[in-house]
């Protein structure tokens, strides 16, 4: 009986972390469209309505769904809480938390990194133009996790659950 | 003889074939090979010690 019900948590256990590790590759190509989105509405606070960063990134984080708000949020904090902070680094503040929610590579955050050095410096147009082009980079970007994603999703939810099963035969 | 035991390689062996075919079709195929290696080396582990103990018999049956 307690065999039994041992076989079934490893079994359990180890589905349950193929699961989490494919939901991983899901996660990071959503976090690339609505990182898109975002930009998108970022630019319309700035280009058209002029708002102050601070709260052009509050309020573009409220509307953001919550896997790319630690971005905004974090980012919208800093800017508001401590007085002599750049844009660039409130931004890279941001990017450090969303690394915290989302695992992304080294390219990725340094896109996002050199995306905040262009904001908040510069006239309106040439932060338009900085937007556009790091909407068309992270949209490269979202192409490359797509593929990884239809590569690797599959492909750990089977091997969690495959995996369990030949512990638990090994241990029987 | 125990016959557990060969139900148990032979999940390991059905086991180790959907690795292997899980792994190659995801474009990785040199796990593949290591996985199978590694189902190959747990089966033999597992026999090793039933093969001793024939030889031992056999020796047995020789006077050796």
């Amino acid at each position: 009986m307690f065999k039994l019900l041992g076989a079934f948590c490893i079994v359990a256990g180890c589905s349950y972390l193929g699961l989490r590790i494919a939901s991983i590759y899901r996660k990071r190509t959503e976090l690339f469209r609505f990182l898109q989105n975002g930009l998108t509405l970022l630019e319309t606070e700035i280009n058209y309505t002029s708002t102050p960063l601070p709260l052009a990134l509050e309020r573009v984080g409220q509307k953001m769904h919550k896997d790319c708000q630690p971005l905004f949020i974090r980012a919208a904090t800093v800017l508001q809480e401590k007085k002599g902070v750049t844009a660039a680094e409130a931004w890279a503040a941001g990017v450090r938390a969303l690394g915290g929610e989302v695992p992304l590579t080294k390219e990725e955050t340094e896109l996002l990194y050199v995306f905040g050095h262009g904001l908040g410096g510069s006239a309106k147009e040439e932060q338009v133009k900085n937007i556009a082009l790091t909407r068309k980079q992270l949209s490269l970007v979202e192409k490359v996790a797509e593929e990884e994603q239809v590569k690797n999703q599959k492909l750990w939810q089977y091997l969690g659950f495959s995996l369990g099963a030949v512990i638990v035969l090994i241990l029987i | 003889m125990k016959v557990e035991l060969i139900f148990q390689i032979a999940g390991i062996g059905i086991l180790t074939s959907i690795f292997h075919i899980i792994l190659k079709q995801a474009g990785k195929e040199e796990y593949s090979f290591i996985a199978t290696l590694a189902g190959v080396a747990i089966a033999l582990i597992m026999v090793i010690q039933l093969l001793a103990e024939l030889l031992d018999q056999v020796k047995g049956v020789f006077f050796l």
